[in-house]
């Protein structure tokens, strides 16, 4: 534009102006007929005025912007303190990193200004509450040490946090894992609440997150000390005030803070619901741009909706949380345990997105087990309410769990409603001695495996390891004694491999193979002189020989795979084939374990970069898993391999060169990849299965040299694996995820994932190269040694 | 002494009316620092609370300007440069505040601060900075208005009497520039 053009614009414009609004269009119509591009730059300018009060007041930044000029405190002594340097300056006053000389420790120090000194009745309600305050030693909370007067100032000593604050975190794009955070805010708000202190102020500013993973919440009781006006009536932003002050910040305050009630521990939640929505979706529950008038006009009217697309759980603890009445909140520590299931969830769902998509299917199918859902409950609340009577029923409870209800559940996939009955029993073994545990042939000791089997698949990875080594406690003598029991051994072979099972998905490589080595060794003994797929008459069964077997030698090479021994799980696989394919001929329902055998040997022959042998096994793997899935259209599992079977294909293909082939395969696996997250899209797995096909097809066409396709993959995967990492940790979806962004020249974000995958002991070839390729660790190299 | 510099400064400010462009060169940095000391002055004086840029400029010129040498427009004159300095001196502060507060990361406390947070949206003056010197280049002297009714707190009559126009030519150009300002700092 030049000068010229503006002073047309001007003059057009300026006569539009003092056009009455009503005739404005029609003036302009015949003002410059002829020159549609100036009539649509004034129709445009005319449109910009929207806030009347722009311009019209000097700067607002002016008090704060001088006042760094001002002289700050630091080297002066208050007493015993002696203040080192300025930390923040803000609207209420100064805060200090600073050095208590006597007690010889740092701490802060908040220098609140005379001009917003407390009246006399609200300092001494905060002196109480600074007082309970300074008594409250929670590793959450910000700890207040002192508070004194000084000069006409007030003085506030507090401990000294080096950290982020959340809105900092938040502004530098989000938080790692939101639910860690909001619990650790939860148990903070819980534990004033539970001592009668409302914090009144809760946002993220006011929290902050140290180097360490820690929250602090900062400031408990502080909102008391200062007051915001607010208007009356938000279409008048310059009326009258209302006759109240009220205490808090506009964007979250709850409904009764808005109205100038008192705040309570209630309102606290409030905002806790606001600030979660914050941590889970990055984005303000209120937009910024919200003037303070329209957020207490808002707040007012209850006004706060949970943003679509999270999870279920989540949703309902936020519309609990965000209830106009504050009678419906949670306490704290309702929240607290919420969350706490939450982040449970995110590593259950991997689970049991098996028996999730299990359900799904039969449901789908309309099969003929329709089991009444309330009446499945029903008899789990009712086996709960049972626990609850008396700790000497547990017996007939685990009896209960043993039979009837274990298997029925478990043949519809309805595990998870022995989640309290389980929670209940591992109550009472943890009160029975080792040698009850270990009576009879191990009766008890199974049941605790059936409990621990049902903590493990609802994500209690704690206390199903803990009930596996209580089994096993009561086991290993009761097999010594009996060494020659088939069902004792069987038992405790059970107990081994599942430990080492649930060991090995915690990620605890080293932990779990000892149990696993055990296993297999167990398992050897009770099959040995037996040709493959036979066995003697009695319990254990020939099939639960095999299977033990077969699944015990696959788990542990499984291991050894994830640790970059590619070659040792082969010849584990190897020999496990060989087992199998005979022992299959005779019990047709061990193909699952070959089928698992296959596909192992395939991605150990593709780890192991053999791209003579990678074809043909992957071949041979997906030919069966094809076959399986064709012939037991319900097994939800055998499904599901399809998908992990064109995957591997086509990495095999790739890396037998043939380039084309395998972006063909691997772009089936996508298609089915699709169908299923569409099926189930709350599964992890589900989706974390179409992160992998996607990182294979990213890397196929980079490979290709079609680099745009291939970043418009990648893109897809983070899109799956940012979510899923938020909601819970799984070295898979991180391995997917942190592909993604060194493919996409993300290479800095990727870094802290590297090292936690790292860290964890995995070293499967393909990360390594990796690591090595782009220099993810320095001091790393591809063999895993530090250089 | 203070007769000294304020005799001094009106002499300037004469010379600089009269067509001696040099003498704003000497007046600049005088009224800069006198600016940038009352500020302060009243801000330890009220203990942070507001002050008016209007307010500073207006004591500026009493401490600066020896009243009766000057007439009603060079009163004008004055606080055109005064609203000019202003607007220097707040963006100024405002770009380092700004870098600050991106920048550090260490330590930070959070002090409470509802008080500023909840209040309008701040202006963000460095954009408002950019699209009035881009407006400086179009039109001169509707970006002068806004600086001074904006930064120099002058109101329509002073304008008036500064820039030599009419009131109502003020009002005109000060809608204008507002709508085109306006429309700049959105996109």
């Amino acid at each position: 534009m030049d000068p010229k053009r503006y002073q047309q614009i001007k003059r057009v414009l300026m006569d539009a102006l003092e056009q009455p609004q009503a005739k404005r269009d029609e003036w302009l119509a015949q003002a410059c007929p002829d020159d549609p591009e100036l009539q649509a730059e004034v129709i445009q300018l005319l449109a910009a005025q929207t806030d009347a009060s722009f311009l019209e007041h000097s700067p607002t930044g002016l008090d704060a912007a001088l006042s760094e000029d001002e002289q700050d405190a630091a080297g002066q002594r208050l007493g015993r303190i002696r203040l080192d340097r300025l930390l923040a300056r803000g609207g209420m006053g100064e805060v200090y990193a600073a050095t208590d000389e006597l007690l010889q420790r740092p701490v802060a120090v908040k220098l609140m200004k005379a001009a917003l000194r407390m009246s006399a009745l609200r300092r001494s309600a905060f002196l109480a509450e600074a007082q309970v305050l300074s008594g409250l030693r929670h590793r959450n909370i910000c700890q207040v040490y002192d508070f004194f007067e000084d000069q006409a100032q007030d003085v506030l000593v507090l401990e000294l946090i080096e950290g982020q604050t959340l809105r900092a975190l938040l502004q530098q794009g989000g938080v790692e894992q939101p639910i860690e955070i909001a619990m650790q805010v939860a148990e903070a708000l819980a534990a004033a609440h539970e001592r009668g202190i409302a914090h009144r102020d809760l946002k993220p500013e006011n929290v902050m997150l140290t180097a360490a993973g820690q929250v602090k919440v900062l400031d408990f009781g502080l909102a008391r000390a200062e007051q915001i006006p607010a208007t009356a009536d938000p279409a008048k932003p310059d009326g009258d005030t209302l006759g109240t002050q009220i205490a808090g910040t506009p964007g979250y305050l709850a409904p009764e803070q808005a109205r100038g009630e008192p705040a309570t521990t209630a309102s606290d939640l409030w905002s806790f619901g606001l600030l979660l929505i914050e941590l889970l979706t990055g984005k303000r529950a209120f937009p910024h741009s919200a003037s303070s008038e329209e957020l207490i006009a808002r707040a007012q009217r209850g006004e706060a909706s949970v943003p679509g697309g999270l999870p279920r759980a989540e949703t309902q603890l936020l519309r609990r949380l965000l209830s106009a009445d504050a009678a419906n909140r949670p306490s704290a520590r309702e929240a607290r345990e919420a969350l706490a299931s939450i982040a449970q969830r995110g590593r259950r769902r991997l689970r049991m997105a098996l028996v999730a998509s299990a359900l799904l299917l039969l449901t789908a199918a309309g099969m003929k087990y329709t089991f009444d859902l309330r009446q499945e409950r029903e008899l789990a609340l009712a086996a709960q309410a049972d626990a609850e009577k008396a700790q000497a029923e547990a017996e007939d409870l685990a009896g209960f769990m043993l039979g009837e209800l274990y298997t029925e559940l478990k043949k519809v996939g309805k595990l998870p409603l022995l989640e309290p009955v389980a929670l209940k029993a591992v109550d009472y073994y943890g009160d029975l001695r080792s040698e009850a545990i270990g009576g009879g042939r191990g009766e008890q000791a199974l049941a605790l495996i059936r409990v621990a089997e049902v903590l493990d698949m609802q994500g209690h990875l704690k206390e199903a390891i803990s009930a596996y080594q209580r089994a096993l406690e009561g086991l290993q003598p009761l097999a010594a004694a009996k060494a020659d029991d088939p069902l004792i051994q069987y038992r405790l072979a059970l107990a081994e491999r599942n430990l080492g099972e649930v060991l090995r998905y915690a990620g605890d490589y080293s932990g779990s193979d000892p149990h696993g080595l055990r296993a297999i060794e167990l398992a050897r003994e009770l099959t040995a002189g037996l040709a493959p797929g036979e066995g003697p008459e009695g319990e254990p069964s020939a099939e639960e020989r095999w299977s033990l077997l077969l699944r015990a030698i696959y788990l542990y090479a499984d291991s050894q795979f994830r640790q970059g021994r590619a070659l040792q799980a082969l010849e584990l696989l190897d020999e496990a084939k060989a087992l199998a394919i005979p022992a299959v001929a005779k019990i047709p329902g061990l193909r699952p374990h070959l089928g698992d055998i296959q596909y192992k040997r395939c991605m150990a022959y593709y780890d192991s970069q053999n791209p003579a042998k990678v074809v043909e096994a992957c071949q041979a793997s997906f030919d069966l898993d094809m076959a399986l899935a064709q012939a037991n259209p319900d097994d939800a599992k055998l499904q599901d391999n399809r998908l992990t079977a064109y995957w591997m294909l086509g990495r095999a293909l790739e890396l037998g060169g043939d380039l084309p082939a395998a972006l063909e395969t691997t772009r089936k696996g996508t298609a089915l990849a699709r169908l299923a997250v569409e099926r189930d899209p709350g599964s992890a797995e589900t989706q974390n299965g179409l992160a992998v096909t996607l990182v294979s097809e990213g890397r196929i066409l980079r490979g290709m040299g079609r680099m745009a396709e291939a970043q418009q993959a990648f893109e897809q995967v983070l899109q799956i694996t940012e979510p899923l990492i938020a909601a819970g940790r799984d070295h898979a979806i991180i391995h997917n995820h942190l592909i993604a962004l060194v493919m996409l020249g993300r290479v800095e974000e990727a870094r802290p994932y590297v090292r936690e995958v790292y860290d964890s002991g995995w070293r499967r070839p393909e990360f390594m190269q990796l690591i090595d390729e782009f220099d993810l660790l320095p001091g790393v190299e591809r063999s895993g040694k530090v250089r | 002494m203070a007769d000294e510099s304020t005799g001094n400064v009106t002499l300037l400010l004469n010379r600089w009316q009269s067509g001696e462009r040099e003498a704003l060169d000497q007046l600049l940095p005088t009224v800069y620092a006198e600016l940038k000391r009352l500020a302060q002055a009243q801000l330890r004086r009220d203990g942070g609370a507001t002050i008016q840029p209007t307010e500073l400029v207006a004591e500026a010129y009493l401490k600066l300007i020896d009243v009766d040498q000057v007439d009603f427009e060079g009163r004008a004159h004055f606080f055109s440069i005064a609203a000019r300095t202003m607007r220097r001196v707040l963006v100024e502060r405002y770009r380092r505040r700004e870098a600050a507060k991106r920048g550090s990361g260490e330590t930070l406390l959070t002090l409470n601060s509802a008080i500023d947070s909840g209040e309008r949206k701040p202006l963000e003056l460095t954009r408002l900075d950019d699209a009035l010197t881009d407006l400086e280049a179009l039109d001169p002297r509707q970006a002068e208005i806004v600086t001074l009714k904006f930064f120099g707190g002058l109101d329509g009559e002073e304008i008036a009497a500064a820039l030599s126009i009419s009131t109502r030519t003020v009002k005109r150009e000060w809608a204008m520039a507002k709508l085109w300002l306006g429309r700049a700092m959105a996109s």
